[in-house]
């Protein structure tokens, strides 16, 4: 699951990951992850796994990790702990 | 001792305070002369100074349509932008916003958003507001963008009405209910 999200991010913001660790792939880090960026990614996760992010949930996805974290929860893929 | 002194309206990101008189040289005089942060203000061409930056913070004190406030960084309270609610109308319970980021660092992620979003909550929640509208440029994708997630719909635009960098752009006029605003949270 996570590297479908990976690889919705990586197209819309033009980049690399890398090997990077997702806590580490933040908005202060990538370039170009402006506003408009920041909505056009969400938009193409809900369009890719069905499901609509509410305001809290779009203004707490700060990272990668962050961003892992709510696609999983709310698919019901989030890995077992 | 919290980070953001007297605030208004607390965010994860950034918060709201009233203006100080020190925003005027932390950011206003200098950000509305930056031709980034200005393209696509609909009226913001005139060289901004120090002296006329005073006299709009002046007049603040007096005005009971108007609620500005200033955009801090919720962790160590830098002042990064300003933002309104103007021509506030108890009767029909409307107001116009307007927002401004202009500290270039945070032009990331989800700023804008949730200073946007700090706003809309200030006038739903606080001032019992019904509508909030807004008119911008339709160049300012960033702001449409940010207008979508918070719940604006747009109701109509005039076409070619700004003319910024040799390109024409409408004027785009959108608002969001209470109702409405409060389903997206």
């Amino acid at each position: 699951m996570t590297d479908r999200i990976d690889a919705v991010f990586e197209s819309v913001m033009n980049t690399r990951i890398a090997g990077r660790h997702p806590e580490q792939v933040r908005a202060e880090t990538v370039a170009g992850w402006d506003s408009l960026r920041h909505m056009e990614l969400l938009l193409a996760l809900e369009k890719a796994f069905q499901i609509r992010f509410s305001v809290t949930e779009m203004i707490g996805m700060r990272s990668l990790a962050e961003i892992h974290h709510v696609v999983t929860t709310k698919t019901g893929t989030q890995p077992a702990r | 001792m919290d980070p953001v002194e007297n605030v208004y309206a607390a965010g994860t990101i950034v918060s709201l305070r009233p203006p100080a008189e020190a925003d005027i040289d932390a950011g206003w005089t200098a950000w509305f002369n930056d031709e980034t942060v200005v393209r696509h203000l609909v009226s913001q061409y005139w060289p901004n100074s120090r002296e006329s930056q005073r006299r709009y913070f002046d007049s603040l004190h007096a005005q009971r349509d108007r609620l500005v406030l200033s955009i801090v960084d919720s962790t160590d309270g830098k002042l990064v932008g300003t933002g309104s609610l103007s021509s506030i109308n108890f009767v029909h319970r409307y107001a116009y916003i307007a927002v401004v980021i202009g500290a270039r660092e945070f032009h990331k992620g989800p700023v804008a958003m949730e200073a946007y979003n700090l706003f809309l909550r200030v006038a739903f929640r606080r001032l019992n507001l019904r509508t909030v509208i807004s008119v911008s440029s339709s160049g300012n994708k960033s702001v449409h963008a940010v207008h979508r997630a918070v719940g604006f719909v747009e109701y109509g635009r005039i076409p070619a009405v700004y003319e910024t960098g040799g390109e024409l752009f409408d004027s785009v006029f959108s608002a969001v209910d209470a109702t409405s605003w409060l389903e997206r949270q």
